[in-house]
């Protein structure tokens, strides 16, 4: 089946990581465990990745990363007593159980 | 065939590092980075990793511009608890300030400029206040409280002439103006709300825009003309809260939020545009409650994924600002 993206694994290191000239080229997303998604077959995605010495990855090695983050953060969630304001919805501190991600191929 | 010297009369010049000041339409070959380049116009808005803060965190005061700003406050990491850290934008990176806020808080709301700023309001560990503090660029002091103790309302205007409007607890619709001696209730807004989008320093305590917010995240957009709030006919296309962002009455940005994922839009004064680039990194609870203006915004820090906590800034220039662009050639 044809990919329509790529991923990698990189560490965001602040300013020039991805510049203006990078998001206007082509799209760029963020995910949990410094995973990157970019177009597949793209030259300038391609170019942006070795410049960011990321570490590519399969769509299941990307989707794997995401998940181990995600089911930790689900875990934290679910270890917090359900009278804490972060679960009582309507509540600033509320926050919602985190969700699966799943990774377009 | 067409050549560049043949239109342009002159060659690409070929440069160790990119021009210092380069002019709209000018190109030229960077060796070092074996890359032609050309300082080009964009026709919409995109976005750029800033530095990343050094205390990543949610729930926090921040203000200024793209290249000096402040982040002051949020939550403790878990999401609970409380801090003072403050930390300074150049433009390039965060640097922690040796003195945070005199109160550690939470939910507390920010606005001004990095040597001018306000933080409002909050959540201290055991209530909300009313209490409000302002930073010189180097230190912290009181000032005067404002009369109602709520937190996560949205702020606009200087630290001299500063609207606080809504907030929490409940969805209070509660508004206030400050004139640098002391805050005034001023008419409510229309709809009760907390989390809304802010404009920080570049809005006016005359000229104020209320947007998105809670509960449940909602797209409604009001204006307030320094006498009474009015709901515009259209709101946000994707409803949110926690929206990060920054400008003015005719011309705002808002960035990301709970619901709206990484999704940017315009404000022109009258209606919300989709941007059709977006960030990169999809966030909440992000400094707030604005940086810069619709030309160049950012935000900073916030969760991704909730419980997670970002470090990541991200840079917004609009359409029609030169930048430099590399030039694919196949």
């Amino acid at each position: 089946m044809a990919q329509n993206y790529q991923y990698c694994v990189a560490e965001c290191w602040g300013k020039g990581f991805i510049t203006h000239d990078d998001s206007s080229s082509f799209q760029i997303s963020g995910f949990p465990g410094n995973v990157w998604q970019v177009p597949a077959n793209n030259r300038k995605a391609n170019i942006w990745i070795n410049g960011i010495a990321g570490v590519r990855k399969t769509h299941p090695e990307a989707q794997a990363i995401v998940d181990g983050i995600i089911q930790a953060a689900q875990a934290e969630w679910d270890a917090i007593p359900a009278d804490d304001p972060r679960k009582i919805q309507g509540n600033p501190s509320y926050r919602p159980r985190p969700e699966v991600i799943v990774l377009p191929q | 065939m067409s050549t560049y010297y043949g239109i342009f009369g002159g060659r690409v010049n070929y440069v160790s590092s990119d021009p210092s000041n380069p002019i709209t339409g000018q190109v030229w070959y960077n060796y070092t980075s074996a890359a032609l380049k050309v300082r080009a116009v964009s026709t919409v808005g995109t976005v750029a990793s800033g530095g990343n803060v050094n205390s990543a965190r949610a729930h926090l005061s921040g203000a200024g511009t793209q290249t000096a700003a402040f982040i002051a406050g949020g939550d403790q990491p878990g999401g609970s608890g409380t801090q003072s850290i403050t930390e300074l934008y150049n433009g390039t990176s965060w640097t922690s300030n040796p003195t945070g806020l005199g109160t550690g808080k939470r939910f507390v709301v920010g606005t001004g400029t990095q040597t001018a700023g306000m933080a409002a309001t909050g959540y201290n560990g055991s209530s909300y206040t009313a209490t409000v503090e302002t930073f010189n660029g180097t230190s912290w002091s009181p000032s005067p409280n404002m009369n109602n103790a709520r937190s996560v309302g949205g702020m606009a205007g200087p630290n001299t002439a500063t609207l606080y409007y809504g907030g929490e607890p409940g969805t209070t619709s509660l508004s206030e103006k400050y004139n640098g001696t002391s805050w005034t209730s001023t008419p409510q807004l229309n709809t009760g709300r907390y989390y809304m989008g802010g404009m920080g320093g570049a809005g006016s305590n005359t000229a104020a825009l209320a947007y998105g917010g809670s509960t449940p995240p909602s797209t409604q957009t009001e204006l307030w003309n320094g006498t009474s709030w009015t709901n515009n006919p259209t709101g946000l296309n994707t409803g949110g809260q926690q929206i990060s962002g920054g400008g003015t009455q005719t011309s705002l940005v808002a960035l990301g939020g709970d619901g709206r994922g990484s999704n940017i839009e315009i404000w022109n004064g009258t209606t919300w545009t989709s941007n059709p680039n977006s960030l990169s990194t999809g966030r909440r609870a992000a400094a707030t409650s604005g940086f810069g203006n619709s030309s160049d915004s950012m935000t900073a820090t916030g969760y991704n994924p909730s419980p997670s906590v970002t470090s990541a800034t991200e840079e917004y220039t609009g359409p029609g600002v030169a930048q430099t662009k590399t030039v694919t050639v196949t």
